[in-house]
């Protein structure tokens, strides 16, 4: 960390110079060019298809929220196979060991939570 | 760690033998399960296994005493429970475990030797506590007790974390041996430490519900279902203590100077809020509440003294704390009244001799009257420091006084006359319950001593 | 000439340090003023994030490992903590109709 100058942090400076210029630049250009319009039809959320029916903020069912919350415990379980995938040759056997009592552990929880039911898309 | 393995598949087992829907088989699981650990941890005071080898976990003298004190409570709690576990088949594995789990992290906590193995043990303890808080799914106080526990908890947890990676940063390691060999080698304490060491201090107020920070205990307490509440007092908050009272003597050497400072303002409060909010109290798991936090105040002045027998004090006063509220619980739930209306318990004593019996023995021994379990546990804590901080004593002594008035009132309101008063059923559960905090009261005395 | 004399040196560990009491300060303070409870929990998981930071800028600045291995359990810790309290307040809105704290005020003396 303490090798890098300011030469290397250059280009960021660059990049984000023009990205950043590049979108000021397109939204000062388009305020001058073409037609404008403003009118009910316009301005409504859909111009064409269906209309829409409804409020956007119905109840979810509870399913739903059950698989995001599961999706979210049982992914974040990625980040311990990270480290072993990069240190996978230098563990060797132990290492294999060790990684397959901890998918024992969390597919034991993923056996409870089928067996519970959590999952069933109707009932 | 042999015992950590045992209760993690008792938990994993009984959450499984629920599925047969026979909650007695559930019941059974978790009690052999329980029993064998405690006899694995006792195993090794004799001789030392090492069937298993992890360095993040290092079994001593207290970590057995304390593992034995928590699991006993934990196999209380869950026969006590199990009357109301057992009501919905469906989920009486999941209560039983989550119990379960949660004192594997109480075990952690017992016998950590770096600061992974803190944190882990500490959110392994309160992370089910949190779903136990809420786990009366259609009782809006429940749900808002479960809110409150989670929110204040995670809160403390974040508190905690930032304050541990700035003293990582201070030190450069989470290895207790090498943190102490750090600031014992350091020439003047660095301003990164103080933050991570005040950091870490608040955490530990907040999760034992020391006074800024008990805003939460009395509400979170009477809301959760009773098993639950008598679960977060007793071996919860052993636990903590004990994980902090090892962090701070094995980790930093003990504390001084300013800590001490704070920690003695902190405790004078503690004492002093917790008792006069109790005087007013109506419900009974309030009550509980604001004496908890009075005695979280009187167990303060166990982290102020530096002294190799401090574990051994601390262990004695939650060991004598406990079998009070094992027993005042059981009454709760024997008396199973929704409002917990103090007044409730009117002519408790006659009607349901026995059971008022413990009661009353359990409030005397919370008190701190001579020959039950709890006075020796405030006299060791008090004899310790009353050397080094006689004005800190005599106040804990004035609230000792102050509190009697409290309990006083419960008692007589259970020995008094009442025509109309119906007698309580005791489920045989429930008295052997009883029976075994009664023993532990009258006789508690003698086993701390032959620990200490 | 501030952003050069940075980036010349390096960003050093100061910097990182400012970042997360910063990030720390937010989270502490959203979760006092706040009333909501998902933001709530989005301003915890902040301060677990300002620790996560705090950690393995450390860690690099010591050349060694530690610190990282920690943010994984913190990650792991957070996720389980972020699914219980979700759970929680999924359950509380079924009681209640709401996710607005200070409508939690049932308990009290």
């Amino acid at each position: 960390m303490t090798n890098s100058s300011y030469s290397d942090y250059f280009p960021i400076l660059i990049q984000a110079g023009v990205a950043l210029g590049f979108v000021l630049a397109v939204l000062w250009v388009t305020h001058f060019l073409g037609p404008r319009l403003k009118s009910k039809v316009k301005n409504s959320n859909w111009e064409c298809g269906i209309e829409s029916d409804g409020n956007a903020r119905f109840p979810v069912s509870i399913r739903y929220f059950m698989a995001a919350i599961l999706f979210v415990l049982f992914d974040v379980e990625v980040i311990f196979f990270y480290p072993y995938a990069v240190n996978f040759k230098e563990l060797e056997l132990e290492g294999l060991y060790a990684v397959i009592l901890f998918v024992a552990f969390f597919l034991t929880g993923f056996f409870y939570v089928l067996k519970k039911g959590a999952l069933e898309w109707e009932k | 760690m042999e015992a950590i393995i045992i209760l993690f598949s008792t938990g994993i087992v009984s959450l499984f033998i629920a599925m047969t829907r026979k909650p007695i088989l559930v019941l059974l699981t978790a009690l052999i399960g329980v029993t064998v650990t405690a006899i694995v941890m006792s195993i090794n005071w004799y001789t030392p296994m090492q069937w298993v080898k992890y360095d993040g976990i290092e079994t001593d003298y207290f970590t057995i005493i304390y593992g034995a004190t928590a699991t006993l409570f934990s196999f209380l709690f869950i026969l006590i429970g199990y009357s109301k576990f057992s009501k919905e088949v469906y989920h009486t594995g999941d209560y039983i475990a989550i119990l379960i789990f949660s004192l594997c992290g109480a075990l952690c906590l017992f016998s950590f030797t770096d600061l992974f193995m803190f944190f882990i043990g500490l959110e392994i303890l309160s992370i089910p506590m949190y779903v136990m808080a809420g786990s009366n799914k259609k009782n809006l106080l429940s749900s808002e007790a479960a809110m409150k526990y989670f929110f204040t908890g995670s809160f403390a947890t974040g508190v905690l974390l930032f304050g541990i990676a700035c003293v990582y940063g201070a030190l450069g390691t989470f290895q207790l041996k090498e943190m102490s060999e750090a600031i014992a080698a350091m020439k003047n304490s660095s301003a990164l430490l103080q933050v991570g060491m005040i950091l870490i201090l608040a955490g530990f107020l907040f999760k034992v519900g020391a006074v800024p920070f008990h805003f939460w205990g009395p509400d979170v307490y009477s809301g959760s279902p009773n098993v639950v509440t008598g679960f977060m007092a007793t071996v919860v908050k052993l636990a903590a203590f004990c994980g902090f009272l090892r962090l701070f003597q094995l980790g930093f050497n003990g504390l001084d100077g300013f800590f001490v400072e704070i920690l003695i303002a902190v405790s004078v409060l503690t004492m002093f809020v917790g008792n006069l909010s109790a005087l007013r109290q109506t419900k009974l798991k309030r009550l509980i509440a604001y004496s908890s936090i009075t005695h979280v105040g009187y167990a303060l002045i166990c982290l102020l003294v530096k002294n190799e027998h401090t574990p051994a004090y601390l262990w004695t006063y939650f060991f004598a704390y406990g079998f009070s509220i094992v027993a005042l619980i059981t009454v709760s739930m024997i008396v199973n009244d929704e409002n917990d209306d103090i007044d409730r318990y009117k002519a408790f004593a006659r009607t349901n001799p026995f059971a008022g019996f413990v009661m009353i023995l359990a409030l005397l021994s919370l008190a701190g009257v001579p020959p039950l379990v709890g006075f020796f546990g405030k006299y060791l804590v008090f004899s310790s420091a009353i050397e080094q901080y006689p004005v800190l004593i005599i106040i804990a002594l004035i609230n000792s006084g102050i509190a009697i008035y409290y309990y006083l009132k419960v008692i007589l309101t259970a020995i008094s006359k009442d025509d109309n008063a119906e007698k309580s059923t005791v489920s045989p559960l429930h008295a052997i319950v009883l029976s075994i905090s009664m023993f532990g009261l009258i006789l508690g005395g003698f086993v701390t001593f032959w620990v200490n | 000439m501030i952003l050069s004399t940075v980036f010349e040196a390096g960003i050093s560990i100061q910097y990182y340090v400012i970042l997360s009491a910063i990030l720390f300060s937010i989270g502490v303070i959203g979760v006092l003023i706040r009333k909501n409870a998902i933001v709530l929990l989005m301003c915890i998981e902040l301060m677990l994030n300002a620790a996560n930071l705090l950690l393995v800028a450390f860690s690099s600045y010591f050349e060694q490992s530690d610190g990282q291995v920690f943010v994984f359990f913190i990650m792991v810790v957070a996720a389980a903590e972020a699914t219980v309290g979700l759970s929680i307040l999924i359950m509380a809105y079924r009681n209640i109709r709401t996710v607005d704290v200070s409508l939690f005020n049932q308990l009290k003396d």
